[in-house]
């Protein structure tokens, strides 16, 4: 994500990483890895919780979702990974965001 | 429990950013489309 961030500002989009980490945690891995994006703690998992954001009992964490929002506030994709490593390719999110777009022109 | 699926509103919600800001999903409506990312944990 954080490589193509700028394609992602060029569409206009807003990136917001939604995790179970304290935002002390927060703040020194956003800082370690210069990442540009806009980091919510929910250490509460609230809003995890809400998505139905998977849980791993073998490995105790939370697996990863991506969400795509239209502008309407709709969700128009969503991923729920298989595996911790199962994250969808910038492109395929980038790919719905141009759908978005021509769709709405 | 049922997941999620496109189509579907996406559920309100508000958490403090790493500046103390109140960031709400529905600050965004009307104005860019959003990726949420829902992380494993950085531990």
């Amino acid at each position: 994500m954080k490589n193509d961030y700028e394609e992602f500002q060029k569409r206009g989009a807003q990136i917001l990483a939604i995790g179970p980490d304290t935002e002390s945690a927060f703040q020194q891995y956003w800082a370690k890895e210069n990442i540009p994006c806009i980091g919510l703690p929910d250490p509460s998992h609230r809003v995890a919780v809400k998505y139905r954001q998977q849980v791993n009992l073998f490995k105790l964490g939370r697996m990863p979702l991506v969400c795509v929002i239209d502008r309407a506030g709709r969700i128009r994709y969503a991923h729920y990974s298989a595996s911790m490593a199962d994250i969808p390719e910038n492109k395929t999110l980038l790919n719905v965001i141009d759908q978005l777009t021509a769709s709405s022109n | 429990m049922n997941l999620l699926t496109p189509g579907e509103i996406a559920p309100e919600f508000e958490l403090d950013d790493l500046h103390g800001n109140l960031v709400r999903l529905s600050d965004f409506r009307g104005r860019q489309p959003i990726v949420l990312y829902f992380l494993r944990g950085f531990l």
